[in-house]
């Protein structure tokens, strides 16, 4: 089965294709819902909250997005990708996310922003590799909704969320070395 | 409490898509190769790598940007490209070979609104100021471009502020009066601006041991960007991280 990318062209979309590549896992890019023979959709961490919004609803993402996720099929977020899995952003206030997770994303109370860099993930549901994260964000969900892992750094957010056959995570996996690559191969269907 | 930890970034000067900076490694096929190179330094533990590349220009982009599609293809870090770039299209082209940060320096005190707009199009976190500075006469610091030739008139803790509030994602900060001795980094501007900036700062310029990254980091340094003292072979990054972690500074072992 074959991934499928969402590509919201506001950011590039490389790293994550390379690591696909290295992965050795079928994937498409794709700018339409074309859903034919994907089996799981990776939505990529590039972009701001509402740049991705706008393009998932201008381009009819935004039912697929929930049927799929309501069939619970495969989905991966990554950075972004998770927060707008969550009802709205103070990055894009006005522009509402999937809301397929409850909670708002919130601007990160860190001593700097971006966060930048390796930070540790803990987790709270067992199965995953212990270790750190590479995280670029300066907006996080600190909602504890479906919630599996949890990092701190000026306050305590969610790192990781997990419901059905949804993932996502605020980090970069593909960003993350070794230990992404673990996770990674944990996480996409093969 | 915080869960984020300290970087160490090892540097590779290349030209012309070859490492030129004596590197001396062992068991390694190509020193002058920059994928190789990179992926030995993951291995070792580098949290990040960045390429300057020393003589960009327009008839060697084509070079650079293969180099920076190979070192996407192979690394699983995060890597930065510096050197050259005078554009938002100089930047696009970078990022959509792979590229997840870019440095710019020269650019950045010629055309500020290249930062800005940069920061703007394709976010703060791809966007890196490499801020060569000196110690002026008066004890100041002053920043200077095209490789530590020019003297922009500019002060160091001033512009770096204005270039946080431009939307800069992270600072390399380079001691010109450092670079190259190996008597460590230079400790008063890295504490100061490490402390009193709010977006990161990488260290840079002077460093030879794991004293020296210690000292940095303890003093408010992000990360700190080292050379010579692992491309000559003397400290492995993953010992220096071990020696940093008993000295009680938070590292990815």
């Amino acid at each position: 089965m074959t991934i499928g990318i969402v590509n919201p062209k506001s950011g590039n979309i490389t790293s994550i294709c390379d690591t696909l590549e290295r992965l050795n896992r079928p994937y498409r890019v794709l700018s339409k819902p074309d859903l034919d023979g994907i089996g799981q959709i990776l939505l990529p961490g590039q972009g701001r909250f509402g740049a991705v919004m706008k393009y998932l609803r201008e381009n009819g993402w935004i039912q697929p997005l929930n049927d799929w996720v309501g069939a619970d099929k495969p989905l991966l977020g990554i950075c972004v990708g998770m927060q707008i899995l969550f009802q709205e952003s103070e990055e894009d206030p006005g522009e509402p996310g999937l809301g397929l997770f409850n909670g708002k994303i919130t601007r990160l109370k860190s001593p700097k922003q971006p966060m930048m860099g390796w930070a540790t993930v803990h987790w709270s549901e067992e199965g995953y590799p212990p270790g750190a994260a590479y995280f670029v964000n300066s907006y996080v969900a600190v909602s504890k909704d479906h919630s599996i892992a949890h990092t701190q750094y000026g306050e305590q957010f969610s790192a990781a969320v997990k419901r059905g056959a949804t993932r996502a995570f605020q980090f970069h996996p593909e960003k993350s070395g070794a230990w992404g690559k673990e996770l990674l191969e944990q996480c996409l269907i093969s | 409490m915080s869960d984020l930890l300290k970087r160490i970034i090892p540097c590779l000067d290349v030209d012309g898509g070859r490492v030129v900076k004596g590197v001396n490694f062992q068991n390694l096929r190509d020193m002058g190769d920059p994928v190789e190179l990179a992926a030995r330094y993951e291995e070792e533990g580098a949290d990040e790598v960045v390429f300057l590349d020393i003589s960009a220009s327009a008839d060697n982009r084509p070079t650079a940007l293969q180099m920076v599609r190979n070192v996407s293809k192979t690394l699983s870090i995060p890597f930065t490209l510096g050197g050259g770039l005078r554009t938002l299209d100089d930047i696009y082209a970078f990022l959509e070979a792979g590229a997840d940060k870019v440095a710019l320096n020269t650019t950045a005190v010629k055309n500020p609104e290249v930062v800005e707009q940069g920061a703007q199009q394709f976010g703060s976190q791809c966007v890196v100021v490499a801020v060569d500075v000196k110690r002026n006469e008066d004890g100041r610091y002053g920043v200077y471009t095209h490789g530590g030739r020019n003297n922009s008139g500019l002060l160091a803790a001033p512009w770096v502020k204005e270039l946080a509030r431009l939307g800069a994602g992270e600072i390399l900060l380079t001691s010109m009066d450092r670079d190259g001795t190996g008597i460590g980094f230079d400790m008063d501007i890295t504490g100061q601006l490490g402390r009193d900036v709010s977006i990161p700062i990488i260290a840079s310029g002077g460093a030879r041991n794991p004293t020296h990254l210690r000292d940095a980091f303890l003093k408010g340094a992000d990360a700190v960007l080292a050379a010579t003292m692992f491309h000559s072979g003397d400290y492995r990054i993953d010992e220096a991280k071990r020696y940093l972690a008993g000295e009680g500074i938070p590292v990815r072992i």
